[in-house]
């Protein structure tokens, strides 16, 4: 494993991120604990490549500022969260915050998983899928579901861990090529429906094979968008049909370690889910320019 | 308008989706559900042009399109190739096979049914389809086959 997926956990011996430890390590990151600044410090400078810092309040309330003065300069690259005690007495000055001495995302103890793990995708999001692999992926989702409404990205995207809990209908495309991974398209049965009406206007009976089919069709065209931008640097992608799941409660696994990138995207009350999984990918490819002009959506090529 | 078009695609929703407007439109629509239905519809019917998906079981779209070049009357029959799939060397696929152009999908109505027009009327007049893009300047207004 490369040095700069790892995670640096600052806590107290007792302390509460034990959760939030076997989560990194799911999501593929070696997680290692220290019980103090000083001791974190030291392991900074032996490798300075970590990816993230995580400091409880329990370990933080005395020499703060000056321990995030030190790991920025060990580590630039490195983000840091740092829990904030019930009393404040763990957080940084509003002044050295402003100097940007300050850690990159401040969180309330006690923790709250969701809150913390929403953090976590946040900062370490870039390690698995980069940013223009991320902006791609929304773009191609966007793209084809505004077809039929203002569909929103909502919040941010996450990573999520190769255990997936499946909603009512699910669509999984596998591709291979380039790059391998699959992209998956989820949603409740409720929401298909509304989906589907705004797709399908007045086409009765609405029934559940065919919001399925939807779901498959939306899955598919979003899948040929992002691999339209894989195709511009280069890299050629093959993919099928859709497999079908209805298994809501279930849990779907794939092997490999990587997380997948997720975003939940809105269009009023229709909600869909997807997340789109990159087994193994060569980032440097991408640094060259545009290698390869692909087609455009309203764009025909006539032979 | 008395045109019959094909719709070849595994997706029930997209085939509805296109379905709609084109029978709006006027035109008979016949369906099939993957490249071997497809066809067993071409050879059944007396089919204007074909909208045809590239990924679907039991036959592709490119394959489809190949076994219908083979036949006498599909020779010069106008086919689409309707597919999510930009990537260049499919592309090159397609023309290969004997497809007249590639569309992207999701398509809006009123682009695609500007190109079913725009080949037809060509087709009806017996403009060569691979001049296409020069010939569409001069074709007639009238859309009757």
């Amino acid at each position: 494993m490369s040095t700069d997926k790892q995670v640096l956990v600052v806590d107290a011996a007792n302390g509460t991120l034990g959760g939030v430890m076997e989560e990194l390590d799911e999501l593929g990151f070696q997680v290692i604990w220290v019980p103090t600044l000083s001791a974190a410090l030291e392991f900074i400078q032996a490798r300075p490549k970590l990816s993230l810092i995580i400091a409880s309040s329990a370990a933080t309330h005395v020499g703060g500022l000056d321990f995030l003065v030190q790991a920025k300069e060990l580590a630039p690259s490195v983000r840091i969260i740092w829990g904030i005690s019930a009393d404040h007495s763990s957080a940084p000055s509003p002044s050295a915050t402003r100097r940007g001495q300050g850690p990159d995302s401040l969180i309330p103890e006690p923790f709250r998983s969701d809150e913390l793990r929403t953090v976590i995708s946040e900062l370490l999001a870039e390690h698995f899928y980069p940013a223009a692999i991320a902006e791609a992926i929304k773009a191609a989702a966007l793209e084809v579901l505004s077809g039929r409404g203002d569909f929103k990205v909502e919040g941010g995207a996450f990573l999520v861990a190769n255990q997936t809990a499946l909603s009512d209908l699910s669509a999984v495309i596998p591709f291979n090529g380039g790059v391998s991974g699959h992209l998956m398209v989820g949603m409740t049965s409720e929401h298909a429906k509304l989906l589907y009406q705004a797709f399908l206007p007045g086409v009765r009976p609405i029934r559940i094979d065919r919001m399925e089919d939807l779901v498959g069709e939306l899955c598919n065209q979003i899948l040929g968008r992002i691999n339209s931008f894989f195709a511009e640097h280069a890299v050629s992608i093959q993919h099928g049909t859709p497999i079908f799941i209805r298994a809501p409660g279930s849990t779907f696994r794939y092997p490999g370690r990587q997380p997948s990138f997720a975003v939940t995207l809105v269009n009023g009350e229709a909600r869909v889910c997807l997340e789109y999984y990159l087994s193994d990918f060569d980032r440097d490819r991408l640094q060259s320019p545009v290698a390869t002009r692909v087609l455009q959506l309203g764009e025909i090529r006539y032979f | 308008m008395s045109w019959c078009i094909l719709i070849v695609d595994d997706s029930s929703s997209v085939r509805s989706q296109l379905r709609a407007p084109l029978e709006a439109k006027g035109v008979r629509v016949i369906e099939a559900e993957n490249g071997s239905e497809g066809l067993w519809r071409a050879r059944e019917n007396n089919i204007d042009l074909v909208l045809a998906d590239v990924h679907m079981p039991v036959m592709d779209g490119l394959r489809m399109i190949e076994e219908l070049r083979k036949l006498r009357e599909y020779a010069t029959t106008p086919i689409f190739v309707l597919t999510s799939d930009a990537a260049s060397s499919r592309v090159a696929e397609g023309k290969k096979a004997g497809a007249n152009g590639w569309i992207l999908k999701p398509v809006k109505h009123e682009m695609l049914w500007k190109a079913i027009e725009k080949v037809l009327v060509c087709k009806s007049v017996n403009v060569n389809l691979p001049s296409l893009e020069h010939a569409t300047a001069q074709a007639p207004a009238s859309h009757s086959k």
